[in-house]
């Protein structure tokens, strides 16, 4: 079904764009959210992303998820806005709540800047395998092939990652 | 201590990778380790705080400005540039210094001639063959309300910058030819989603400024100056909306 919609685009047909735009857009815009930590650059990436897609369906491998074939676009992109100078704001002029501790955290609607904040403390490299994993869902060989990077990297940079990322959170009083 | 593998059992169960052989190993290590358990209940809370936070709204035009822009761009295609274009009309439209036809020009250079391309209009020719093209770099930005794209490829020895500007309203772009090395060859219109009546240009100061309002395509042919060797150095991109905001980046080198 999947392959029959990218054919409909590769014809330019504007409906079918549309319906694609409409499965991956929102996942997509969420990942360079949490990559570049700035809505704008967030949208701006999306936009570049998709219009990329759609001039380079040619060159989509079937063998690889569409998705994580958007992704890899995605990501590079990403890491594009990031050399450009990204609108992310540094971490120590964000506003950051005090916090009565965990449960105080999750309740708020804040957790989402929270997570974020912890997220942009994260070199990138670690940034972006916990986006793919956790956000995403990719199986590590996916991410691998989104990344361009051994699988075995996958593992290892997730696990330190993740290290990183909980002393942040607690750091935040989230975690 | 965990080894090496263990901490491998904990994280790739946290996130569903094991097989049925390795799921009885975890569980094996969690019924015999305080530590293993203590690192698994510490990456499941992880992972938990993490699946809670929202997903984002991504703009609710956005869907609408990608659309938008996408269609053009399919009939701007690389390998379509020059069969999308008429065939090359005589260049009346350049006596004042305004494009307002569709053609196709390449440059003649006379050789260490510079006051010849700054006064240029371009010389006519027609279907140039666009199958030796080679994407090298592209630039995106936006500007009061206006987005672009640069797409700068080789085409031979020539380097060409094909340009998108979507938006209402005047704007500006310039190239800084000189300091990447290049000369204005010509400049080709492109006829799907342009406005060519309402575009100018000129070469001035070792610059290519391009005024145009609305949506607009079109293609700069920049072959390598005569007096200068360095046509691999990035170009400099300006970009002048409503007079005040202002983007600048380079493309290339």
């Amino acid at each position: 079904m999947e392959i029959a919609l990218i054919e409909k685009c590769k014809s330019g047909d504007r409906e079918a764009l549309g319906e694609l735009l409409g499965q991956y857009q929102k996942p997509v815009y969420n990942a360079a959210y949490r990559i570049l930590g700035n809505p704008d650059d967030a949208a701006d990436v999306t936009q570049v992303v998709f219009l990329k897609v759609f001039e380079n369906l040619d060159r989509y491998d079937p063998k690889y998820r569409f998705f994580s074939w958007i992704y890899r676009i995605a990501v590079n992109e990403s890491i594009n806005q990031n050399k450009r100078g990204a609108r992310t704001q540094p971490l120590d002029e964000r506003e950051i709540p005090a916090w009565g501790g965990p449960d105080a955290a999750l309740e708020s609607s804040s957790l989402s800047e929270q997570i974020q904040g912890g997220l942009m403390a994260l070199s990138e490299n670690y940034r972006m395998v916990v986006v793919l994993r956790h956000f995403s869902d990719f199986s590590y060989r996916e991410i691998g092939h989104i990344l361009d990077i051994p699988e075995k990297t996958v593992k290892s940079r997730l696990y330190s990652a993740r290290q990183a990322m909980k002393e942040t959170l607690q750091a935040r009083g989230v975690y | 201590m965990l080894n090496e593998h263990e901490i491998y059992l904990i994280n790739a169960g946290i996130d569903g990778e094991l097989d049925a052989s390795e799921l009885g190993e975890l569980e094996a290590l969690l019924a015999a380790s305080e530590e293993a358990r203590t690192m698994h209940a510490e990456l499941l809370k992880l992972s938990n705080i993490l699946a809670a936070a929202p997903d984002q709204k991504p703009p609710e035009e956005l869907a609408r400005v990608i659309l938008d822009r996408a269609a053009p761009r399919q009939a701007f295609s690389l390998r379509s540039v020059f069969s999308a274009f008429q065939p090359a009309t005589a260049g009346v439209a350049f006596a004042a210094g305004l494009l307002a036809t569709v053609a196709v020009y390449e440059w003649s250079p006379g050789p260490g001639d510079r006051s010849v391309h700054e006064q240029m209009a371009g010389t006519l020719v027609a279907g140039r063959e666009a199958e030796n093209s080679k994407p090298v770099d592209s630039l995106d930005w936006q500007a009061g309300g206006h987005t672009g794209k640069v797409l700068l490829r080789r085409e031979g020895d020539l380097s060409v910058l094909d340009v998108e500007v979507l938006g209402e309203g005047s704007l500006e772009i310039s190239f800084a030819l000189d300091d990447a090395g290049l000369d204005f060859g010509g400049i080709m219109i492109g006829q799907t989603g342009s406005t060519t009546e309402n575009q100018h240009y000129e070469v001035s100061g070792g610059a290519l400024r391009v005024t145009s309002q609305g949506n607009q395509e079109f293609s700069l042919f920049l072959p390598a100056a005569v007096q200068h060797s360095d046509s691999g150095k990035a170009i400099r991109v300006e970009v002048l909306a409503g007079g005040e905001e202002r983007f600048t980046g380079n493309i290339g080198g």
